[in-house]
């Protein structure tokens, strides 16, 4: 029998996570348990070294598990995202969710599906990545065992998230059967040389592979789950799913459609356009009649991720370039976002209320300008990394020939402002309320708002520094 | 240079953050003032080169983009520049006392406007199109009267809102230069060379033209300016009749015109009726308006829907006119606000029915208030005049009939302006009156106003110089319209030698 290469160095950081897990299982064998925090603290030094290691596997192109795994430059900015994401949840993660061996290992497996998803380049690997980021997050969205709405989440999540598995792996089959490869650039050849003898699963089997993930991207009419799930979960686990989720399902979708089925001969494309389209109309729509932070987050999370469809839908290397800056800066804004309400909210979650943040800008100054930067930013005002992220989506869509998809944006922008500035407005009303959120915020939850703070201003101002990197993951993906 | 015209009041509101409280006024003055100074000395340089812009400096901002950080001055940058530095400099030193934040969000107000009229690449104009307006809106929003907060997000959401169909409009613009030239540009100088198809210019003229529209404002699209208008302090006020309704004008000066000729000339008559329109409905409303603030605030929507209405003449004589009473209007519009904004806190009242007495009360304050009211009303001699007369003239030897309808609001003018000062200044001292305070304006708000009225008086008798700045810029906006440059009519230099 034949055994596959597996080559180490292409799965070198999600080792790393994995060893780190381990680690921090077996320290807290001899923890005692009120010191649990100090295991998220581990967490984070895996993360970072993690992070760290992604710079020295940049350029080269380290393929694993017999062809199944690409560390390629794609993989590798994606993977980026992933691991901040997760840095974040473990700063975030400090005193909010009483952080003990089990959270930081199951934030770590969820990241390593994360990453395996976006490097799989075989349909195998690909459901293998999805499994491994959806067990943990299941357990993660129901961590607070005190709360029904925590209880609630992690069950609609679960039967959910287990019913677009089945239908994702459906639609792997039925590419299966209709060309006999499981590679994504062996589909490709196979049907580029027309060796297709069923065009019409191809086409079923690239239905359901989009409908699979648009559970997991939280695309309309599939989004039903995530304010539930959002406004349930502990807001750290929040953040790291809105993030995270989004960004490993984005690759798989990427990977999937421009790789293995080329849009001239499978028809996906009306599809993703008209899912997106919905998706950023609905999720803007809806946003505007929530009263909570978080479950407007939720659905300003759907709008955002109908922008990122629509870069899919732009079907064009800059449409792949704009659709991953817009994640990057998604990741800050919203990352950011929802660390102002971790620091604010403390354990109980009582501030998650908009009304309650009236007025906050006289009494926590530094977190209020923080989250009215963050909103700002999601409202694509320059010069916050939104806009340039919105400009870049916008000018895939009309050099594509989708001016409709850029009137479709701008229409769910112009939406969009009211409800982000709605919470901005508040906080700059003066309130005589006494102080809604007594509860000092762990140290660890400021440093997260202020690096994603910076995040959001530098990439704002200076674009260009990103824009080059993510060439090369272009690139990656179209092969050249 | 050019950046140092941007960055100093930028530099100046981070310096501010570092001053105590109470030198923040006085520092804040200095920053607009050095701006101011920095403006006047470039005043040879716009005019120093023989390409599109006197002064140009380009760096490279989003390579991948296409994007440069272009910034350019010519004769018709330099005039509004000059008009911006100048109206923040007196507008920020205004009012006495205010928290730090409001001069900080004051200079930034500044540096933004002065980076709009200075872009010459449409995504640098794009960014300080929008990032001006969250300084203005934070201003309102803390800054303003009892109603403020609803006014402030009126105000964001209004002009965020149709600036996103301008982006839209940017966009394909870029897009058209790669498909042109090979490489995606926003230069104004490498897209003025486009050649686009009519349905396009059409598509990205409507883009641009409800962004402007809507920021000037014009009628129908006003309903955010009362609140605003009347919620803002004073200097407020001032700043965005004054500055931030210049932008959009000039933003078709600039960009829709020259870039758009075709559609231009098929949307001109459209644009008349919108600006005869706000013309008219300006005068009318402020003819039976309560509040003094929106008197003045409605006149506002009846002069600009006159400037309007001289671009929309698409003639040389009217885009001269245009340009020259958009200067004068920043001017008197900023001193008109300012000094009602006084005479407001001294009555303690902005209800005309209630006011009164000013004249035997504070005989500088309501002869300063006077001057200014006639300029505005178009006396003969004093600024507003010049404008007016020029504008007309370029209108009626394209547009008779819109030239007849305009003068209408020349008279209307005169009528609520002298009712707004016969309330003002006549009949007795309203009870509210505030009884400890000085009824008389501050020697300091003298002298701020000073320079103002001094303009009025100079650009009234002799507003030459407005004109032969802007010549060569308007030239070359007729010459890409079609319009030929001969009918210039010499309305302006046979005015001032009355």
């Amino acid at each position: 029998m034949n055994f596959p290469v597996i080559n180490p160095l292409s799965v070198l950081p999600e080792i790393i996570l994995l060893a780190t897990s381990v680690l921090a299982l077996f320290v807290a064998l001899f923890l005692p348990e009120r010191r649990g925090h100090l295991l998220n603290y581990l967490g984070m030094i895996g993360v970072l070294a993690a992070i760290a290691v992604l710079p020295v596997l940049w350029g080269k192109v380290e393929v694993g598990f017999g062809g199944a795994i690409v560390a390629d430059h794609f993989a590798i900015a994606m993977n980026a995202t992933i691991l901040i994401s997760a840095l974040v949840a473990f700063l975030l993660g400090m005193r909010e969710v009483e952080p003990g061996p089990d959270y930081v290992a199951l934030v770590l497996w969820a990241a390593i599906g994360m990453m395996v998803l976006t490097s799989a380049v075989e349909l195998l690997s690909i459901f293998l990545g999805l499994e491994v980021l959806s067990l943990p997050l299941y357990i993660l969205a129901g961590f607070r065992r005190d709360r029904s709405t925590s209880k609630e989440a992690a069950m609609k999540y679960l039967l959910v998230g287990a019913f677009s598995s089945g239908i994702f792996l459906y639609g792997l089959a039925f590419l299966y059967g209709a060309t006999g490869q499981v590679s994504l650039s062996g589909i490709q050849t196979a049907i580029l040389q027309n060796f297709t003898s069923h065009p019409l699963f191809l086409e079923l089997g690239a239905a359901f592979v989009i409908v699979g993930l648009a559970f997991k991207l939280a695309l309309v009419p599939f989004h039903q789950w995530v304010p539930d799930v959002y406004e349930g979960s502990p807001t750290p686990v929040t953040a790291f799913m809105s993030v995270g989720t989004k960004a490993a399902a984005f690759g798989a979708l990427v990977r999937i459609l421009t790789v293995a089925l080329p849009a001239g001969l499978v028809h996906w494309q009306p599809l993703i356009a008209f899912i997106a389209v919905l998706t950023l109309l609905f999720g803007n729509l809806a946003a505007l009649r929530q009263t909570n932070m978080k479950r407007m987050l939720a659905y300003s999370g759907i709008a955002q991720a109908g922008y990122l469809v629509v870069a899919i839908a732009a079907n064009s290397q800059m449409g792949i370039g704009a659709g991953m800056f817009y994640l990057v800066a998604y990741a800050f804004m919203n990352l950011g976002a929802f660390a102002v309400i971790a620091a604010l909210s403390g354990k109980n979650e009582e501030g998650a209320e908009i009304a309650s943040y009236r007025g906050l800008v006289y009494r926590r100054p530094w977190l209020a300008v923080a989250m009215t930067l963050f909103l700002l930013s999601l409202a694509s005002i320059p010069p916050l990394v939104g806009f340039p992220g919105k400009f870049y989506i916008l000018r895939a869509a009309v050099s594509s020939g989708g001016i409709l998809l850029a009137v479709a944006i701008v229409v769910g922008t112009m939406i969009s402002l009211y409800y982000y500035l709605r919470p901005v407005l508040l906080m700059f009303t003066h309130s005589e309320e006494a102080s809604l959120f007594p509860e000092k915020a762990h140290w660890t939850a400021h440093v997260a708002v202020g690096a994603m703070l910076v995040g959001t201003l530098v990439l704002g101002i200076l674009p260009g520094l990103l824009t080059g990197p993510l060439q090369h993951a272009v690139h990656a993906i179209y092969g050249l | 240079m050019l950046e140092l015209l941007f960055f100093l009041p930028i530099i100046g509101a981070l310096l501010l953050l570092l001053l105590p409280e109470r030198a923040a006024r006085g520092g804040a003055f200095i920053a607009a003032l050095l701006t101011l100074a920095v403006s006047l000395v470039l005043i040879p340089s716009a005019f120093g080169h023989s390409g599109a812009y006197g002064m140009l400096s380009s760096v490279t901002w989003v390579e991948a983009w296409g994007v440069h950080w272009a910034l350019g001055l010519d004769g018709l940058s330099l005039v509004l520049t000059i008009l911006t530095a100048l109206v923040t400099a007196v507008a920020i030193a205004w009012t006495p006392a205010r928290p730090r934040t409001y001069y900080v969000l004051f200079l930034l107000l500044e540096a933004f406007s002065l980076g709009t009229f200075l872009a010459a690449d449409l995504f640098v104009f794009y960014v300080f199109w929008e990032a001006m307006i969250i300084p203005a809106y934070l201003l309102i929003a803390g800054f303003g009267g009892p109603r403020r907060a609803k006014a402030a997000i009126k105000f964001l959401i209004y002009s965020l809102a149709p600036s996103l169909l301008m982006l839209v409009a940017i966009v394909t613009l870029g897009y058209e230069a790669f498909l042109q030239f090979g490489s995606w540009s926003f230069s104004l100088p490498v897209l003025q060379h486009l050649v686009l198809p009519t349905s396009v210019q059409m598509w990205v003229f409507a883009g641009f033209a409800i962004a402007f529209l809507v920021k000037i404002p014009a009628f129908p699209f006003h309903s955010w300016m009362p609140e605003a208008y009347a919620e803002s302090p004073a200097p407020v006020t001032a700043m965005l009749s004054a500055v931030l309704s210049k932008t959009a004008l000039y933003g078709f000066l600039r960009i829709a015109l020259p870039l758009m000729p075709v559609a231009a000339h098929r949307f001109a008559p459209a644009l008349g009726v919108i600006a005869l329109a706000s013309i008219l409905y300006g005068a009318l409303v402020a003819l039976t308006q309560r509040d003094g603030k929106l008197v003045i605030g409605y006149s506002s929507l009846s002069h600009l829907g006159l400037v309007l209405l001289g671009i929309a003449a698409l003639s040389y004589t009217g885009l001269e006119g245009a340009v020259l009473q958009m200067v004068n209007h920043g001017i008197y519009a900023t001193a008109l606000f300012l000094l009602f904004g006084v005479v407001e806190e001294r009555m303690g009242t902005r209800d005309l029915q209630a006011m009164g007495g000013l004249e035997a009360r504070g005989p500088i304050l309501a002869g300063l208030f006077l001057i200014t009211v006639l300029t505005a009303l178009g006396l003969p001699g004093l600024q507003g005049f010049a404008g007016e007369i020029t504008i007309l003239t370029g209108v009626y030897l394209v547009q008779p009939v819109w030239a007849w309808i305009a003068v209408i609001s020349v008279i209307l003018a005169a009528a609520y302006f002298i009712r707004l000062f016969q309330k003002v200044a006549h009949g007795t001292a309203p009870s509210t009156d505030q009884p400890g305070g000085r009824p008389e304006i501050g020697g300091m708000q003298i002298a701020l106003v000073a320079p103002l009225i001094v303009l009025m008086f100079v650009l009234g008798l002799y507003p030459n110089p407005v004109p032969r700045a802007v010549s060569r810029p308007l030239k070359s906006v007729t010459q890409s319209v079609g319009v030929a440059a001969t009918t210039r009519a010499t309305a302006t230099s046979e005015v001032a030698g009355k």
